[in-house]
């Protein structure tokens, strides 16, 4: 069994410097594949953390979004399993991943949505993992990866994905944070939307008329605006998740297949680090 | 500030050479000292991270303790003051711990469990509230503490060199003697967090753990007792609480008690290249 590592970064080098440190000791894994989406601070000195690290740089955008990076670093793979990690996701080496996620090829293991707001403090370093995604790398491609058309707002692509992996006929399986194979660095919400291209706006609009709000609430309206706006934008993955929940009478028949958009001139500078321009 | 982490490892290089990258992303740091006691597989290349890192390796130790690496660590300390991590705490980029805690010559800052209960015994011997165990908050090693008051009470305690634990403890009820201000760690600030492990790992490398096996086997039948308790992990939670207990009874501390402890070992030490040493006990 082999691993790909796919992850995207802008401007979060100071975690994934922590978190790559980690991933590379894991004999499972054999390449790790970061999109830098044209961060200011520049990753490419992480190479010389492990053989297995390779960086596509990408240019020229000041947006963040995730799927695009994703999939474009999910093309460069040849592991058997795609696992999905944010910036900020530690894989433990004291209890291995992929010893408790032994999976099926007919499985995947998603981070899920556990609640955030009801265990403690140790909710910030093990919940926010709900960005995790552990797939056969061959059905990711076939279903088309993360969809493209998502991104202008943070969060949803995962679950967007989620429901067209169980469309395409896989079991779910939710990640259980408490057996700490995986460790999330917190941070604020602030630096969770910061990036995307929605963020000025949603800003404003959030910020009229409300002089006494505090930057943790401000922050934390962002977020849950930015998950409403995907939901309203996309209305199919409302009604998929409807249809999940909905155990009684789940029937999630619908088109999991969803075709990227960019298509992408790669050029290797050297042995791990590459360039890709949108064509 | 300038400050100076040390840090203490025998056989924990995989957390150690992920919270080393934490550790070096604070402009406050201005030198990272890890004694290597004899690990089996070294960490002496940790140094090639940053030019900031030091390791002192120091062969021929079949048993780990803490106070005599960290101590040797200290020695080489040129900053004013003295963060010691374990080798699995990590400091977040996101909240710096020197934004959230400052000290002083007259203060010094420990991580504390919050929710320990160290003198209701009852509380300590029932299994039950091992199971509840906060893995992420492991942070009580974490010391905070000026170079100067650190001397000034002779460091950590070198005789509790056999029994996992309570030397933190010790080093602290000192400091109070000395007549410190208490400053602790507020896990909801983020600032660091703990890598969770098994048990074990806490106590597998010390001598007592390797010699003493009946203390395992008392605890094994002791937990017997509860019907619903039948985990290894919860077996060594109360192995490393028999430990400090141990350690506890032979060194506590009273108000007549002296905040100064002579230390034991001395050194002999070898530079080898810029950023790594070699040091051998001076036998006496």
């Amino acid at each position: 069994m082999s691993v790909s590592i796919i992850s995207a970064c802008k401007n979060r080098k100071k975690p994934l410097t922590i978190s790559i440190s980690s991933w590379i000791q894991f004999d499972e894994v054999d390449e790790i594949i970061v999109t830098d989406w044209d961060s200011s601070e520049p990753i490419d000195n992480l190479i010389q953390l492990s053989k297995k690290i390779k960086i596509i740089k990408v240019k020229n955008e000041p947006y963040f979004n995730q799927p695009q990076p994703l999939n474009l670093a999910a093309s460069l793979t040849t592991g058997d399993y795609l696992l999905k990690l944010d910036n900020d996701h530690i894989l433990n080496p004291y209890f291995n991943f992929f010893d408790l996620y032994s999976i099926e090829e007919s499985d995947f293991v998603v981070g899920s949505s556990n609640k955030v707001d009801q265990r403690g403090m140790d909710t910030y370093f093990l919940y926010p993992l709900w960005g995790l995604l552990y797939v056969k790398n061959d059905i990711f491609k076939k279903v088309g990866g993360y969809n493209e058309n998502m991104g202008k707002y943070y969060a949803v692509e995962d679950d967007e994905l989620a429901m067209r992996l169980i469309s395409y006929g896989l079991n779910p399986i939710s990640l259980d944070v408490q057996k700490y194979t995986a460790l999330h660095i917190a941070h604020t919400d602030k630096d969770r939307v910061k990036n995307f291209e929605s963020f000025e706006a949603i800003h404003k609009i959030l910020t009229q008329n409300k002089d006494n709000i505090s930057e943790d609430k401000l922050y934390d309206n962002i977020a849950k605006l930015c998950r409403t706006k995907n939901h309203s934008e996309h209305p199919i993955v409302t009604k998929m998740m409807d249809m999940f929940n909905d155990e009684s009478n789940r029937n999630l028949d619908i088109e999991w297949y969803e075709k990227p958009i960019y298509k992408w001139n790669v050029t290797q500078i050297n042995d791990q680090i590459y360039e890709a321009f949108k064509i | 500030m300038s400050i100076s982490v040390i840090s203490a490892c025998k056989n924990r290089g995989q957390a150690l050479s992920i919270s080393v990258t934490s550790w070096i992303q604070f402009d406050e740091i201005d030198e990272i000292i890890i004694t290597d006691w004899n690990s089996d597989n070294p960490v002496s290349h940790l140094t090639e991270l940053d030019k900031r890192i030091k390791v002192i390796t120091v062969p021929n130790e079949p048993y780990f303790n803490q106070p005599q690496p960290l101590n040797l660590a200290a020695s080489f300390v040129k900053n004013e003051y003295i963060l010691k991590l374990d080798s699995d705490t990590i400091m977040n980029p996101y909240f710096n711990f020197f934004d959230h805690h400052k000290i002083d010559n007259d203060s010094f800052l420990t991580g504390t469990d919050e929710s320990w209960n160290f003198s209701d015994l009852s509380f300590r011997k029932d299994p039950r509230n091992y199971q509840r165990y906060m893995y992420l908050k492991s942070l009580w090693g974490t010391l905070y503490i000026t170079k100067e008051n650190y001397f000034k009470v002779g460091g950590y305690n070198e005789n509790m060199n056999k029994y996992a634990a309570w030397e933190d403890t010790e080093i602290y009820e000192r400091f109070l003697l000395l007549g410190l201000k208490h400053v602790n760690i507020k896990f909801g600030m983020k600032t660091l967090f703990s890598l969770p492990h098994l048990a074990k790992k806490r106590v597998e490398e010390f001598q007592a753990y390797k010699e003493n096996k009946n203390l395992k086997e008392s605890i094994k039948n002791h937990i017997k007792t509860y019907n619903d308790v039948e985990d290894d992990n919860v077996v060594h939670k109360l192995l490393l609480e028999k430990h400090n207990r141990i350690n506890y009874k032979k060194y506590k501390l009273d108000s007549n008690s002296s905040y100064y402890v002579e230390p034991v070992i001395k050194w002999n030490l070898q530079q080898v290249s810029d950023q790594n040493y070699i040091a051998y006990k001076i036998t006496q």
